[in-house]
């Protein structure tokens, strides 16, 4: 059984955007396609925050269709960061370990060593507006990643970020997902940047979810 | 520009602060300050305990109105904003109604009827920022495993702290500063520094000891809007982290009951009061009756044989035409110095300390300046105008102010240098845009001073009171004459504010299309 698996799942507002059949068993996926064809209504569906119209979403052989944002155990990092601005950055990283019961010395222990991971050592009492938007990013990837969500999403996550760091960030992340084997999928509309950071690639064509190459 | 607000301000504001400061200075030996002391204390309980009620109800309608997109949403907000532009005496009014025997006359009386006024000051502060809030990040929260109700106190609340802040000491100064509610509704036992001092100067004539008590409610005010001043400086600089963001559609079963049963609850809570009040006018011991209508018009159903109770009404709207003429004038000018003249930021300060001095304050102010042999003013029809406008300026320059820095200054440079000069040019710029805001100005300025009770309380000779004032000495008499007349009066001061209000609204309205 796969591990995340879209079943004819529709997207849309008051009409359908956008169904889709997904099955993924590990790596990192990307969702490419022009603005408005509905990738980010349907990681927003996925992710909890926006109701599917039918079909359903699998995960680990669980069908998470109805269940709430906070039950699904899903991570997901957005076109900005949306960093916490009252919390510090280690807070920020803390946030979802609380949530899912961690003591606080040992949820601030795993958030220094996720931090370090994301090369963000040193930035642990900085607040979120101290940060650059591509050290803001990394800090929203550790804090995604941290309850160990079973599933990542990646909204355009670099998309405010100007080219040369968008390429460096890129890269480093998928480098970064794939030493912790998550299985991630991310929308973006930059087929280079698909091709070369992703396993399996997947175009909407014609309001359909097509595979294009693994 | 600058000189007829300097001078308006010294007249009106500099001569009566000084006569408080002058004769709380020259016995201040002689005066026993335990008692002040005590109802200092006690009225900042009471004010706590309103303050504390009225950000715990206005909290989840400042939610629903900044976070979803729902039917009749516009009505919502603007219906739980009418409390506030109502006069106090009538809400006060109101509520001894709606209550009767229920509840008696007392503190909870007089804290249910400050949340009431005070709900609109919360759902639009609290509200204005909350709206700003990224909708994301409560999401965010949720997908690192919070629910609702965590993500709330974890994510949005926090964000909220600064101006949670900043409307609870503005709140609390209302609070601590009531007249008209306490006096309606304390029945003897609640009061505060305001009630003291409007009893010291018009039973007791202890002048020296009202100008004290009056100068310790300025220190309390000050104290309390500092620190809301600080609070708002911290949210200031979170400011940036703040955008406008589009109104969510309500999804789910839990969600849609949530927002319908908030909604619901404020209509009725703001609603009922009034149709009590109405019911009140309309009905006695046996039943409905027009007979509290008909007495309006009756020397005997009044508190003077000068007049009958609606002679009350048309003074009232006289003030208020008089009103809504100086403070428009002064306040338009005020705000236009502050854009052109190096001496209008140093105006525009001294403008608005009306809004942490009480009314009862200014009131003593006025009569100590001009109330008294050899400069006794009480008799002018312009005493009670010049008070009302000081407290209006400051709402005046709130509204004009924005609108005048919002407009796009390139046009009086392109007025200039096709040859205008600067007076030509600032109105080439700014007066399309001026005539239409500062008639909405004036109208406020009007609606402050219909309702307007606190200095009027001080000033208005027995033989022509204002609207309120003879409220209020309906009250203080036996009888269910005086109780229905009071009523009376009350709708038609509702009705008189609700259709400048509504007024005011479409001049805005127009504005914006003009734009």
């Amino acid at each position: 059984m796969s591990a995340f698996q879209l079943q004819a799942l529709v997207v849309g507002y008051e009409s359908p955007l956008l169904t889709a059949n997904l099955s993924i068993e590990s790596g990192t996926a990307a969702i490419l396609g022009p603005s408005g064809t509905g990738k980010s209504t349907l990681l927003a569906t996925v992710l909890g925050s926006h109701p599917a119209m039918s079909g359903s979403i699998v995960i680990n052989g669980t069908d998470v269709t109805q269940m709430p944002i906070h039950q699904r155990s899903i991570g997901m990092v957005f076109q900005d960061p949306l960093l916490f601005p009252h919390l510090t950055v280690s807070q920020n990283v803390m946030y979802g370990l609380r949530r899912n019961g961690l003591n606080k010395t040992d949820s601030l222990k795993r958030a220094l060593e996720l931090l370090q991971w994301v090369g963000m050592q040193g930035f642990e009492s900085r607040s979120p507006q101290e940060l650059s938007g591509g050290q803001a990013q990394r800090v929203a990837l550790a804090r995604a990643l941290a309850p160990n969500p079973a599933v990542l999403l990646l909204d355009e996550p670099y998309s405010s970020l100007d080219a040369e760091l968008r390429n460096r960030l890129a890269t480093e992340v998928a480098d970064l997902l794939n030493e912790r084997d998550v299985l991630a999928i991310h929308v973006t509309h930059d087929q280079s940047e698909a091709c070369r950071i992703t396993d399996a690639v997947y175009r909407v064509e014609h309001e359909r979810l097509v595979a294009v190459a693994n | 520009m600058w000189v007829f607000p300097a001078l308006f301000l010294c007249i009106a504001l500099g001569l009566p602060l000084a006569g408080v400061l002058r004769n709380s200075l020259s016995d201040i030996s002689a005066v026993d300050f335990s008692p002040q002391f005590g109802i200092a204390v006690t009225a900042g309980g009471q004010a706590l305990i309103s303050t504390i009620g009225a950000l715990l109800i206005g909290l989840p309608i400042a939610g629903i109105l900044a976070t979803y997109r729902f039917r009749g949403r516009g009505f919502v907000q603007a219906l739980v904003t009418v409390p506030f532009v109502l006069p106090t005496v009538v809400i006060a009014l109101a509520f001894r109604e709606l209550f009767g025997s229920l509840l008696s006359p007392g503190l909870a009386l007089v804290v249910i009827a400050h949340i009431y006024i005070n709900l609109a000051v919360v759902v639009r502060i609290v509200g204005a920022t909350w709206q700003q809030l990224d909708p994301r990040m409560v999401v965010a929260a949720r997908s690192l495993g919070a629910s609702p109700w965590r993500a709330f106190l974890t994510v949005t609340l926090p964000q909220l702290k600064a101006v949670l802040a900043s409307a609870a000491s503005i709140v609390f100064v209302f609070c601590f500063t009531s007249l008209g509610v306490v006096l309606v509704l304390g029945n003897g036992g609640t009061r505060t520094l305001e009630t003291q001092i409007l009893r010291q100067t018009s039973l007791l004539l202890d002048f020296p000891t009202a100008a004290i008590t009056a100068l310790l409610q300025l220190i309390v005010v000050s104290i309390a809007l500092l620190l809301g001043a600080r609070a708002s400086m911290n949210a200031t600089q979170n400011a940036r982290n703040l955008r406008f963001t589009r109104l969510s559609v309500i999804r789910g079963i839990r969600a849609r009951t949530y927002v319908f049963l908030v909604a619901i609850a404020a209509c009725i809570f703001v609603i009922l009061p009034l149709i009590s009040l109405a019911s009140g006018s309309l009905r006695d011991s046996h039943g409905w009756t027009l007979q509290w209508w008909q007495s309006l018009t009756e020397l005997d159903a009044g508190t003077t044989r000068l007049g009958s109770p609606l002679t009350a009404v048309v003074t009232s709207v006289k003030y208020a035409v008089i009103t809504g003429f100086i403070a428009g004038v002064i306040g338009v000018l005020a705000a236009m110095s502050v854009l052109s003249h190096r001496l209008g930021r140093a105006i525009l300060v001294i403008a608005l300390a009306p809004l942490g001095i009480s009314a009862a304050t200014l009131g003593l102010g006025f009569m100590l300046a001009y109330g008294r042999p050899p400069l006794d003013l009480r008799g002018a029809d312009l005493l009670i105008p010049l008070a009302h406008s000081i407290v209006a300026v400051p709402l005046v320059i709130a509204v004009v102010l924005p609108t005048l820095r919002s407009t796009d200054q390139r046009f009086a440079v392109a007025a200039s240098s096709l040859g205008a000069r600067p007076t030509r040019a600032f109105f080439t710029a700014y007066g399309p845009i001026l005539r239409i805001v500062a008639f909405a100005a004036a109208g406020l300025a009007a609606c402050v001073s219909l309702g307007e009770f606190g200095a009027a309380s001080f000033l208005a000779r027995s033989s022509s009171p204002t609207t309120p004032v003879q409220i209020v000495k309906l009250l203080q008499r036996p009888g269910d004459q005086s109780f229905g007349v009071a009523c009376a009066l009350a709708v038609i001061l509702v009705l008189i504010t609700l259709t400048l209000v509504a007024a005011i609204d479409a001049l805005s309205r127009k504005r914006w299309v003009k734009v």
